[in-house]
């Protein structure tokens, strides 16, 4: 009987070895900046985190999908940082309805955008994207004149931002609710299951009758829907809309590296929801706890550029020596 | 082909704006513009190397960033010895390719990914270096003779620049490795069934990207007297928006320096004459955006005919 | 008696005026595994791709179970129970064996969600009535080549299936999977499955098959029951015609060894073992065998392009190393690879650019190369090799495939090679380009005292051509024969397994 545990624990270590190593890892790093700095394990700070990852988790969640398909969205950014600024102009007419539905809407057409790009015209989909961020951003400071707007709707930030549901703030319901729709449609839908069968092998998935292109637009939108959200909460938390560049500065690399870490490579076919929250949460944990220690932003950029580094090249020794061709 | 329809639009534009301002071609704008076009020539032509070859380099804003401090600190440190420094510089800027074609060719990851990391690390490492303040170059010598001086009307930075454009195309299309560059860009896997040794060629691309855009990064030090690790943030976007404009494949294996330069010229133009009609940065930025976007969707539709 | 199931008269079809199908009759039985043989060309792909409506027919009548269909599409043929497994598997290679069994025909509950648990009972099912020993939850990349054919036949199961069409399907499989494989399509005949079976060898086709249909030429040659027809009879009625222009010679070949293999092994695609060549200057040695014996692993990995297991390299008669193909074109080896639009030439640019890709090394002088150079031995090229095209800067992928094939050849050519390796050099070309190919080769090897080292599966060419003719079967090396000891018989009959 014990021997039978024991086998199946070892499988599941085999199969869910990434998982593991990103949980050890913020076991470990928790216990580390405990430590190290008096200012981590306090519970302000363990709430302010939790809360201020909700935005990249929400991110890194859609990148996932969209690694997985075998493209790339860099405009994520661009996509929170309008969304903000749509968020501070609507709510001047004081409807939430509205400016959840306006925000939504340019989601959609950013989204579908970036898939006209990448499937008709026929650009990479990380140069395309990069074109559209871009475009995003200075489209902000040129509808904002590169000022901040000041959102002031006290009902906005109630539902998206200082409100609690259960007890629990809402970001944070927010973010573990879309965490688990993301798992159920990614693990359990037969969507879930064509994006990484287009990920994987583009020509077999036509061949097997999945219509390819579609799940492409699906996945491009959905990123963009995606993102919105993100950016409202961003939005709620920071009571501005701006097209500045310090906000949501990096969040493309930073969804990217997210993702990688949790298993998604860039040739496609491979992907983790589990893994990309957990990435989420150490990359949460590395970041707090090197600004407690006096990490300059800029410092933490080459810590987080070293890290992808690694993990690229861990993920292609770990492929190789299961004999598989490194697909990227 | 192209490059008749890039002169032609040169020529739009060059119409459009004088006429809307009488400034736009004065002496003093056009010695305006020529220096600008240079710093940006210079990064395109490395990247377009690296392009060509069918790789993307997306750390050259950073590595220019990186030389400038390199560079000021230098100064700072070896009294102003301008020659020790340009070539500690460009040897720092050789090395940051390096890493980058290591990455790509021996680490095996993807150029995007291997890129997009090196540009936060060089980035990271350039405002670490300083922390965050900025150096104060001062010597007039240095800066008359890479940034401020003139031959007659044309900027000497224009003119290095355009000899370094001169010998690079004859690089490109005289030499073996030039040739070689085409056809790894054009196939890897016939390049490599034909004898040529890919990662080599892929390698020394990334070289001459990073020590080309070291260089860039001391012309800026020249013309601006200062090492600012902000410096060339977003030149990465730049250098695709010409690349692409001048003609090169995203693939690899096809374009021209002569293109690059067109592409150079255009651009410049038009975020010339836009600014004197009172445009800001963002609303350039935009501009050019679109008109990228615009740019590949005709490229596309044309080689589809 | 067996009742009929699907009945093909007189069908005819043509592609851009070659006559694949020259009124061709078909009969395939209920519960029968039925050969359908035929060299190369023969029109046995052309006919199944009609039945599994990939193709349509230009004229004639298809019957299954006696009444007329008309199968327009693969989707047509599903419906009518007809799957066929391709030589290119189509699974996908980062998902598991269940996934893929029912991608595209997933059970769902609650409308939207997946129904994993029934997914995996359901290929355990599936693996019960097939005699499949798998475990779903496998990754299919981390399958052997026959283990995915088998998880492929299955999902043909999942639906209504009574026609089952394999083509080549024992080509990448190692002796033991092959016979599973045979053991298996026993069971799915019990099952009433009708297996349409292609390949070019007719051991096995002796082995499993009820009854054999042989193609020549698009032409019907006649259906025949196993227990009474045997291996010669078969190759008697395979005979093509005599290659047009060609015929072998007897040549002077120097005494001197001038390039030997020996004992190279490699693991990449097709493993070779134990591999030993002897080629002398002026001398073609062939390479034969069927599809899947290990050929072009062989060239690869002389060449460079793979890694060697084991194996050395002699050149006169000193040990040459060569790790890459610039090692190989260093010591003066040249590749015609077997799939020239992907690994010889780059498509979208000039001839001019594509011929002088290897002869840059020769064009580069200090700091810059040669171009008058490049373009004065490229003209003389496009004249030796009778290249059909306006001026040598037209674009490659804008040439017929025998003039795409010229440009190779001459890109290797134009370096003075003194060792000529060719990969299926004559594939998809025309009738009269193969010819001047053929004779373009021996007149090489005459005049620059080359030696060549011919593959192909065509073994009427390399009987015309070669002067030693090498035997491959499951990546070793059966027979090695002089010319003089050679006929297409004694050929065929080594390379489909006599002793």
């Amino acid at each position: 009987m014990k021997n039978i545990i024991i086998i199946n624990l070892m499988v599941i270590f085999k199969k869910r070895i990434r998982e593991i190593t990103l949980l050890v890892s913020f076991v470990l790093l928790a216990i580390v900046f405990t430590f190290v700095t008096p200012y981590f394990a306090v519970v302000n700070n363990v709430k302010n985190l939790i809360t201020q990852t909700m935005v990249l988790l929400v991110v890194s969640l859609g990148q996932t999908i969209m690694l997985a398909s075998g493209e790339v969205d860099m405009s994520v950014e661009g996509v929170v940082v309008i969304t903000s600024v749509i968020c501070a102009f609507t709510l001047i007419y004081n409807s939430l309805l509205l400016t959840i539905a306006v925000a939504l809407l340019f989601g959609v057409f950013i989204g579908i955008m970036n898939y006209l790009l990448s499937i008709k015209v026929r650009i990479p989909s990380f140069l395309g994207s990069l074109a559209l961020l871009v475009a995003l951003r200075a489209l902000s400071n040129i509808i904002t004149g590169a000022k901040p707007i000041t959102i002031k709707n006290q009902n906005f930030f109630v539902s998206f931002s200082t409100g609690h549901v259960f007890r629990i703030p809402i970001p944070i319901f927010y973010g573990f609710l879309l965490f688990i729709i993301l798992y159920i449609l990614v693990n359990n839908t037969t969507f879930g299951c064509y994006v990484f069968a287009v990920g994987g092998s583009e020509e077999a998935a036509r061949k097997s009758g999945i219509k390819t292109k579609i799940i492409k637009l699906k996945v491009f939108v959905l990123t963009s829907v995606i993102a919105t959200f993100a950016g409202i909460l961003l939005a709620a938390r920071v009571a501005i809309g701006t097209g500045s560049y310090s906000f949501a500065l990096n969040m493309g690399f930073d969804s990217i590296l997210a993702a990688v870490m949790g298993g998604c490579v860039l040739g496609g076919g491979k992907g983790s929801i589990l893994g990309t929250f957990f990435s989420v949460i150490v990359l949460a944990v590395l970041n707090n706890g090197l600004t407690h220690l006096h990490f300059t932003y800029q410092e933490e950029s080459i810590v987080k550029s070293l890290l992808l580094i690694i993990v690229v090249f861990a993920g292609n020794v770990l492929e190789k020596s299961k004999g598989r061709k490194i697909k990227v | 082909m192209r490059q008749g329809a890039l002169l032609v639009i040169l020529a739009v534009i060059i119409i459009v704006f004088s006429i809307i301002n009488p400034n736009f071609l004065t002496s003093n704008n056009l010695i305006n513009v020529t220096r600008q076009m240079s710093v940006l020539l210079t990064i395109g032509i490395g990247f377009a190397f690296v392009m060509l070859s069918g790789e993307i380099d997306l750390s050259v804003g950073s590595i220019l960033g990186l030389s400038t401090v390199i560079f000021a600190l230098a100064m700072r440190e070896t009294g102003n010895n301008s020659i020790v420094c340009i070539i500690i510089t460009l040897i720092v800027g050789c090395f940051a390719g390096l890493l980058n074609g290591i990455l790509v060719t021996k680490v095996g990851i993807h150029s995007f990914l291997a890129t997009m990391a090196t540009l936060g690390l060089y980035r990271g490492i350039t405002y670490t270096i300083i922390q965050g303040g900025k150096i104060p170059v001062f010597h007039p010598p240095f800066s008359k003779a890479l940034g401020v001086g003139l031959l007659g009307i044309i900027p000497l930075p224009f003119i290095y620049v355009m000899a370094i454009l001169t010998i690079m195309h004859l690089v490109l299309k005289k030499s073996l490795f030039g040739n070689q560059v085409y056809i790894v860009g054009g196939s890897e896997r016939v390049a490599r069934y034909s004898g040529i040794k890919t990662k080599q060629t892929k390698l020394v691309s990334f070289l001459i990207s990073g020590t080309l855009c070291a260089f860039a990064g001391i012309l800026i030090v020249a013309t601006v007297e200062m090492g600012i690790p902000s410096l060339g943030e977003g030149k990465e976007i730049d250098a695709v928006f010409v690349v692409v404009l001048g003609g090169c494949r995203l693939t690899g294996g096809w374009g021209t320096l002569p293109g690059v330069f067109l592409g150079v010229v255009v651009i410049s133009v038009l975020i010339n004459g836009l600014t004197m009609l009172g445009a800001n940065y963002h609303m350039i930025l935009f501009v050019k955006a679109c008109l990228l976007l615009f740019v590949i969707w005709l490229d596309t539709k044309i080689r589809n005919k | 008696m067996q009742e009929t199931l699907l009945n093909m008269i007189n069908i005819k079809k043509s592609f851009l005026g070659i006559h694949a199908l020259n009124g061709v009759d078909f009969e395939l039985k209920k519960g029968e595994i039925h050969a359908l043989i035929g060299e190369n060309g023969a029109g046995k792909s052309t006919l199944v791709k009609i039945i599994n409506g990939y193709e349509k027919p230009d004229s004639g009548e298809i019957f299954l179970k006696n009444e007329r269909v008309k199968i327009n599409n693969t989707a047509d043929a599903t419906k009518l129970g007809i799957q066929m497994i391709y030589q290119e598997l189509s699974l996908i290679p980062n998902l598991d064996i269940a996934t893929n069994i029912f991608l595209g025909k997933e059970p769902k509950k609650l409308i939207f969600l997946l129904n994993k648990k029934s997914v995996y009972q359901e290929t355990n099912k599936l693996f019960q009535k097939l005699n499949i020993s798998l475990n779903p939850y496998t990754i299919v990349s981390d399958l052997t080549i026959g283990q995915q054919q088998m998880v492929e036949i299955a999902k043909a199961f999942l639906t209504k299936l009574s026609i089952l069409i394999m083509d080549e399907p024992t080509s990448a499989l190692s002796g033991t999977e092959k016979t599973i494989l045979f053991e298996d399509l026993n069971n799915y005949k019990k099952l009433g499955v009708s297996i349409i079976y292609i390949t070019h060898k007719l051991d096995e086709v002796l082995t499993i098959a009820d009854r054999i249909t042989v193609l020549r030429d698009g032409n019907y040659k006649g259906t025949f029951i196993n227990e009474n027809i045997n291996q010669e009879k078969l190759i008697e009625l395979l005979m093509g015609k005599e290659l047009e222009g060609i015929h072998y010679e007897k040549r002077e070949i120097k005494k001197e060894k001038y390039f030997e293999v020996i004992n190279l092994s490699s693991n990449s695609g097709i493993s070779i073992h134990d591999i030993n060549i002897q080629i002398h200057k002026k001398e073609i040695v062939g390479i034969t065998g069927l599809v899947g014996a290990g050929k072009s692993e062989v060239a690869r990995a002389i060449f460079g392009i793979d890694p060697k297991i084991n194996g050395k390299i002699i050149m006169n008669n000193k040990e040459i190393f060569i790790t890459s193909p610039y090692d190989a074109v260093n010591h003066g080896l040249a590749l015609i690879p077997e799939n020239r639009r992907e690994e010889g030439l780059i498509l979208n640019t000039s001839i001019l650019k594509n011929i002088t890709t290897v002869f840059l090394y020769k064009m580069a002088k200090l700091l810059f190369v040669d171009e008058r150079l490049g373009l004065s031995e490229t003209k003389k090229y496009l004249k030796k090799l009778n290249i059909k095209t306006p001026n040598p800067h037209f674009i490659t992928g804008n040439l017929s495939g025998g003039n795409q094939q010229k440009v190779v050849i001459g890109k290797w050519l134009i370096n003075d090679p003194t060792l000529l390796i060719l990969d299926e050099p004559t594939r998809g070309i025309d009738v009269g380009a193969k010819a001047e190919i053929l004779l373009l080769i021996r007149e090489m090897a005459d005049k620059s005292e080359l030696g060549v080292l011919f593959i192909s599966s065509e073994i009427e060419e390399v009987l015309n051509i070669c002067d030693t003719i090498i035997l491959m079967q499951n990546g070793r090396i059966v027979k090695v024969l002089p010319r003089n000891e050679s006929t297409k018989e004694s050929i065929l009959y080594y390379a489909t397994g006599g002793k």
